[in-house]
């Protein structure tokens, strides 16, 4: 890609401080580009340092050692911080602790109050925010009584009014059924069809499966880095670092570990599914001929 | 039977009747403002008539917001043990202490005159009057409106230095928040309830006893309490809140015609309260 | 069959009687769990699950309809509501939430210090809810509660239900919000306590993953209603009642329905991943 990245993450080293002389690092000589309309997973098991790194990219951690240049700022400059967060939005984990307002559209124009939007843009970003998340028909309602899913989905929502490049999801499905998580991920899916760039934090192996880049995360380390395909070809490794890997790659290794003509390199299953009646057909003719 | 820990679940600050009348859509700022007028009016008018001038319209105004009575009537009962005791005390005491008046009575320490007999119905009355304008006010206005209202007519503090927008924030954080801490508490009750704790069974007079009794909800709550607030503050600093910095409205009010005609209106009605002479 | 040890019969439960809010829950639930079993309830988010499970222990008495715990009454006023709490063990959603301690020992010793009994015994019932949730006893009984990570936290919490020693052992979302490591863990764990420890386990589950892995049987819930009951094996192959009731089908059941519909002979109940690969292979090397 030759474009200029969204998001430079440079030599980033963190560690949080204890007490004067105790620290507990967290993040080690981490280094990473996002591109713009790229989507990438952020996987790793607790304490592995991806939710501090995502917590870095809009620069609500500032790192002890290196930097973090989001469209040319650094996320240092604490006077220009406000650039940065109305660019690279982001999405928490728990849908209850992230809403402000008593009121859908209120808490929707929270962020725009921030920033000092005018009244009448307001009206226009609150309205196409909410439509792009489908909650136009929720605006009056007050939050409490939304599911997960849809808190979530009006938490998106209040970034999108900020019209922001990148859109960071800190396990933002992780408290929601399998339900509401199938809607924030078509939400998702449509924002990235439209040239959002999508940064991903997330347990979920079927949410990896969609992005275009997938970071393994370890001991506050990038130790794997690739397409999603190229990741979950290392089902050993991935194993030792306790993650999972979908269902299809496993079945895909599992077929071919006991017929070997079967690809392994498969994620999604509808690959899988391709590759049965690619292996079936071949077999037919090889016995028919 | 069934609603022994559903007590919390319950809770609605203001219960927003939203019937869409004239008053439901008065502009929050004038609303409050009338309202303040009028309260000030009931505390200084001590008049029979006049009071009773002041309930009539307290009853209007629950017609005119298209709210039925008996919302009104419901909050007034379980006022009605103070409004004794109140009465009583006053009756008791007060003959004495306000002057004038015919003496109906002479007991002991116990004075009766008409004026503390006055004193009594009338203090009734507002306390009536009281209950039944903050019915229609919190019944007609969403807690959102309540707050916008508030922080408009709070604007001038700003003047003095006072946090008025973080003020106004804070309360709509909390409001906000009610609904989320009641089922979190209703929750932690049942939790701690399955694995054998009791609550509020002990003898009354063990209040050490009792108070220990709660430190498996209090505890637990203040911690979930804590760790929503730092998630929230999170929240709110990815999206570029700055405390005390300025901050743009995304709901304006515009007063109309009918907004200053209500206002002047509770100015007449308590001006009328106030000029009657009985 | 013996008596099961839940038994429910026609439950209904309405919130909010008589108010605009009103919201019916539960209508007409009828459930049966024998003891042993590890029973899954599934449905998606307001479907009455949470409800259902708060009758088990007494927390929400029956409005109408019977529940019946190991032959005691939930509807009957005399109920020792401390007894039946004591048989069954409910953890609620995210239990971590519910520590108070500053120590991991003594708050899994609360529910046995509420029961009254001896030091000693409190001691030994801690050291195997600890031993039961994978926590060893000398090492965590004195650390601090918070400086636990959150599956860890989630384990003492187990273990602080478990120090009851309940005989039925009910789980809202056990897994919910937890790592993969972590989940694993926490489920092998449950596996234990119901196949070794011989505990009725009862869970609701919106992850089917973990639904296939774990139950014997599956009542699955819509609308208040419980629509249809079966092994993991019988629901998993009901795609239509499954699409019907908006439930999600693990992957590997998604592939073999796909390749069923293209024609193939195959069998869709086969829902671990394990068991998809060998229908594949047996395609395959037909």
């Amino acid at each position: 890609m030759t474009a200029q990245p969204i998001i430079r993450v440079e030599n980033v080293s963190f560690a949080y401080q204890v007490n004067q002389d105790q620290q507990i690092p967290v993040l080690q000589n981490v280094s990473l580009e996002v591109f713009p309309g790229e989507y990438v997973a952020i996987i790793g098991h607790n304490g592995s340092g991806k939710s501090t790194l995502s917590k870095h990219l809009n620069g609500i951690l500032t790192p002890s050692e290196g930097d973090v240049i989001v469209n040319g700022i650094n996320t240092r400059e604490k006077q220009r911080i406000h650039e940065v967060r109305s660019r690279v939005g982001m999405v928490f984990q728990h849908p209850d602790n992230q809403i402000v307002a008593t009121i859908v559209e209120d808490d929707v124009a929270f962020g725009l109050e921030n920033i000092g939007t005018s009244a009448e843009e307001m009206k226009t970003r609150v309205d196409f925010a909410l439509e792009a998340v489908g909650m136009s028909a929720f605006r009056h309602r007050p939050p409490h009584h939304l599911s997960g899913g849809q808190k979530q989905r009006i938490a998106i929502a209040g970034i999108l009014a900020m019209k922001p490049q990148c859109l960071v999801m800190d396990e933002a499905t992780s408290m929601l059924d399998s339900y509401g998580r199938r809607d924030i991920l078509a939400v998702v899916r449509k924002l990235h069809r439209e040239g959002m760039t999508i940064v991903t934090v997330t347990h979920h192996m079927s949410e990896v499966v969609e992005a275009d880049r997938v970071i393994v995360m370890e001991g506050g380390k990038i130790v794997l880095e690739g397409t999603p395909r190229q990741v979950f070809s290392h089902q050993e490794r991935l194993r030792e670092l306790h993650l999972d890997v979908p269902d299809a790659s496993r079945i895909a290794h599992l077929v071919h570990s006991g017929h070997s003509e079967f690809s392994r390199d498969l994620i999604h299953i509808g690959e899988v599914v391709a590759e049965v009646n690619r292996v079936y057909i071949r077999q037919a003719e090889a016995s028919g001929s | 039977m069934s609603a022994e820990f559903e007590l919390t679940r319950n809770i609605t600050i203001g219960q927003y009747l939203p019937t869409a009348s004239v008053v439901h859509r008065l502009d929050p700022r004038f609303k409050l403002g009338a309202f303040v007028i009028l309260i000030l009016a009931i505390a200084i008018c001590d008049t029979y008539v006049g009071n009773l001038f002041a309930l009539a319209i307290c009853i209007w105004m629950f017609q005119i917001s298209k709210i039925p009575l008996h919302y009104g009537i419901s909050g007034i009962k379980p006022a009605i043990p103070f409004i004794i005791i109140l009465a009583i005390m006053q009756l008791l005491f007060y003959g004495e202490v306000v002057n004038g008046g015919t003496v109906y009575l002479k007991y002991g320490f116990i004075t009766i005159t008409s004026e503390s007999v006055r004193l009594v119905i009338v203090s009734a009355m507002r306390f009536v009057e009281v209950i039944f304008l903050s019915s229609v006010l919190t019944l007609s206005t969403s807690t959102t409106e309540l707050t916008h209202g508030m922080e408009r007519l709070l604007g001038p503090l700003e003047k003095v230095k006072f946090p008025v927008h973080a003020f106004a924030l804070i309360i709509t954080i909390a409001v906000r928040f009610v609904p989320t801490f009641a089922m979190e508490m209703e929750k932690m009750m049942k939790a701690q309830a399955s694995r054998g704790a009791d609550f509020g069974t002990g003898e009354w007079w063990r209040i050490i006893q009792r108070t220990k009794d709660m430190f498996p909800i209090i505890i637990p709550l203040f911690n979930v309490a804590l760790s929503r607030a730092e998630d929230l503050i999170l929240a709110m600093e990815a999206r570029c809140y700055t405390p005390g910095a300025a901050r743009t409205r995304y709901t304006e009010y515009k007063a109309v015609g009918k907004d200053y005609a209500a206002l002047i209106a509770c100015i007449v009605i308590s001006a009328v309260m106030l000029a009657i002479p009985w | 069959m013996t008596q099961p040890i839940v038994h429910v019969e026609n439950l209904s439960h309405v919130y909010m009687q008589g108010t605009p809010l009103e919201h019916r829950a539960l209508d007409q639930v009828s459930i049966q769990v024998a003891e042993g079993e590890c029973l899954a309830i599934i449905g998606h988010t307001g479907s009455g699950k949470s409800t259902l499970i708060q009758h088990f222990n007494g927390l929400i008495r029956p409005q109408s309809g019977k529940v019946i715990i190991n032959g005691m009454d939930v509807s009957s006023p005399k109920i020792d509501i401390r007894t039946l709490r004591r048989q069954v063990g409910l953890v609620f959603q995210n239990p971590e939430d519910q520590l108070f301690e500053k120590l991991v020992g003594d708050d899994v010793a609360y529910g046995p210090f509420r029961m009254g009994l001896p030091l000693e015994e409190v001691r030994r019932r801690v050291q195997w809810a600890m031993d039961l949730v994978g926590l060893s006893f000398e090492e965590m009984k004195d650390r601090p509660t918070f400086a636990l990570s959150g599956g860890q936290k989630r384990k003492v919490a187990l273990a602080g239900v478990l120090s009851l020693q309940p005989k039925v052992l009910v789980l809202d979302e056990p897994t919910a919000g937890l790592d993969p490591r972590s989940r694993l863990e926490l489920l092998d764990r449950i596996r234990r306590l119901n196949r070794e420890e011989k505990l009725t386990v009862i869970f609701v589950s919106h992850n089917m993953e973990e639904v296939a892995k774990l139950a014997d049987r599956v009542y699955v819930m819509a609308n208040g209603q419980s629509v249809c009951e079966g092994t993991p094996r019988q629901i998993f192959g009901n795609q239509e009642l499954l699409r019907q009731h908006h439930i999600g089908t693990p992957e590997s059941v998604d592939i073999l329905y796909r390749l069923r519909e293209q024609g193939y002979s195959i069998d869709p109940s086969a829902f671990l991943p394990e068991e998809t690969a060998m229908e594949i292979l047996k395609l395959m090397n037909r």
